[in-house]
């Protein structure tokens, strides 16, 4: 008799650790449910070993070594997180699913989100640049200005028209409504030709008032790597965004466009990468982006099928060509802006 | 009791995973039908590493369309299975990343993924240069594997 119900509890056991880990959504709109939120993980304990042994240039770079130097962060993040979703609960109602949902034809579900009132107009960035290279001039004053103009453009057109036919992405593009404005250049003539993910380059040029402005350093990354950012909540002293010089502005080639710096951005203000950077059920937090399990590349065509809906390759937090990504959605917009509603991680960057 | 048994133990076992038997036995049985990969993902960076019984392929084009094939040796690919054999291969996609650079582009994402016959079966995603010990052997291997060639 015992034997036979420990077999059948082994057999519950295999069973429920067999079934998808699905995360619930929360039914209670007014409750804010932070079960899916996830910023670091356990097995962090290690990293300080781990990247004593690694050769990697990006061994020792951003969230999980400022979650290791800061131990406040992961409590920050959250907290910035936890404001987001109740500000997002409170002002806007989902309308759930339906909306205009006509297309597709493959039976997905086209969940509509509408942008929020939050009386926060259009918002001012104000941007210092500085220039890291050893010919510091070699970024001229109309490549960052090319950049700034980017900027205006991909965060308030919604570029709908773009869109190729039978997606249900048009009622989501959005004007997310920031502007740029280019509030002083630094030029710095630095022999150096790799800086890495590490943040060295901000600990050798500090952020000038963080607090009030976004600061892009304009280096040689290395690594493959085209521009790395830092979410809301951490650290002052290394706050902003790092874009290689081949990449900022309008420059050539297929990422000479001037979108690195706008998906950058997009982490800068707390959007996650599309696809969640995990599988089906993780989430990037915002409610009108499909599920994915993978990021996609190149120029993909429509539609590019994942977790049994087509992906929006064509969101700027996807890492596609710049001219194949041209839209943020109005839950990524609604997500970005809510830092800057009062008690917002970014908030004491409004009006000044 | 034992017939309340059978139909419990019935209902539950089609529910299953699909479990694959991964000791070395049984790969080097079915070696001609497993393709081991390694992905590391970027904007503006791309590395597939690929090995098959005798061969390694290379490719760092995001449309996948410019290969390039070297030979592999036994030795080195009956390495590859022996370390695959010491991994669970139905807890790769529950891996846990010990690492979150490329939550912000710190990292490039990288997966492993390994072909079974017609099953294909994806790691969790986790930082290039970063990968769970539980399948960091085989991860820097594959990582070695392609140094050497491209160095010939």
């Amino acid at each position: 008799m015992k034997k036979v119900f420990l077999s059948m509890a082994a057999i519950a056991m295999i069973f429920t650790s067999c079934s998808e880990n699905e995360n619930e959504i929360s039914q209670d709109q007014t409750n804010v449910d932070m079960s899916d939120f996830y910023v670091y993980t356990d097995a962090d304990i290690d990293e300080s070993s781990r990247s004593a042994n690694s050769k990697s240039c990006y061994s020792m770079v951003n969230l999980n070594r400022q979650l290791n130097l800061n131990p406040g962060l992961e409590k920050k993040m959250y907290d910035v997180e936890y404001h987001t979703r109740k500000l997002i609960a409170g002002k806007g109602k989902p309308p759930g699913t339906g909306g205009g949902g006509s297309g597709g034809g493959s039976g997905d579900s086209d969940v509509d989100v509408l942008p929020i009132d939050d009386n926060l107009g259009v918002i001012n960035i104000p941007v210092y640049v500085h220039v890291v290279y050893a010919d510091a001039n070699s970024i001229s004053n109309s490549q960052i200005q090319s950049q700034i103009n980017v900027l205006n453009s991909d965060f308030s057109n919604t570029n709908a028209n773009q869109l190729p036919s039978g997606t249900t992405f048009e009622n989501d593009a959005t004007n997310a409504g920031f502007q740029f404005t280019l509030a002083g250049t630094f030029r710095h003539n630095d022999s150096r030709s790799s800086w890495g993910t590490n943040d060295a380059v901000k600990s050798a040029y500090p952020p000038v008032t963080p607090e009030t402005h976004l600061n892009i350093w304009v280096c040689n990354i290395g690594g493959g790597i085209l521009g790395y950012a830092q979410f809301p909540g951490g650290n002052s002293s290394t706050d902003g965004i790092v874009v290689g010089g081949d990449y900022f502005g309008v420059t050539s080639g297929v990422y000479g466009g001037g979108r690195t710096t706008t998906h950058e951005i997009g982490h800068y203000f707390n959007l996650r990468h599309i696809w969640g950077d995990g599988r089906c059920n993780r989430d990037d937090f915002v409610a009108d982006t499909p599920k994915s399990d993978r990021s996609n590349g190149g120029c993909p065509t429509y539609p590019t099928v994942h977790c049994k809906d087509a992906d929006m390759t064509m969101n700027y937090m996807d890492y596609t060509y710049d001219s194949c990504m041209y839209m943020f959605t109005d839950g990524q917009r609604n997500r970005m802006r809510a830092i800057f509603a009062p008690g917002g991680a970014r908030a004491s960057m409004v009006g000044s | 009791m034992k017939l309340i048994f059978t139909i419990f133990s019935l209902i539950l076992i089609p529910k299953e995973c699909n479990n694959i038997s991964s000791n070395f036995t049984a790969l080097q049985e079915r070696q001609d039908t497993i393709t081991i990969t390694y992905e590391a993902v970027s904007r503006g960076f791309f590395e597939e590493i690929s090995l098959s019984k005798d061969s390694l392929t290379i490719c760092n084009d995001i449309n996948k369309k410019e290969y390039k094939t070297y030979n592999l040796s036994k030795e080195n690919w009956s390495t590859c299975l022996e370390l695959l054999s010491k991994i669970d291969m139905n807890g790769l996609s529950e891996l846990e990343a010990p690492t979150t650079f490329r939550y912000a582009d710190g990292a490039a994402h990288a997966t492993l993924i390994i072909k079974d016959g017609d099953k294909e079966i994806r790691s969790s995603e986790f930082d290039h240069g970063h990968p769970p010990q539980e399948i960091k052997e085989l991860v820097e291997k594959l990582l070695t594997l392609k140094k050497i060639a491209t160095k010939q």
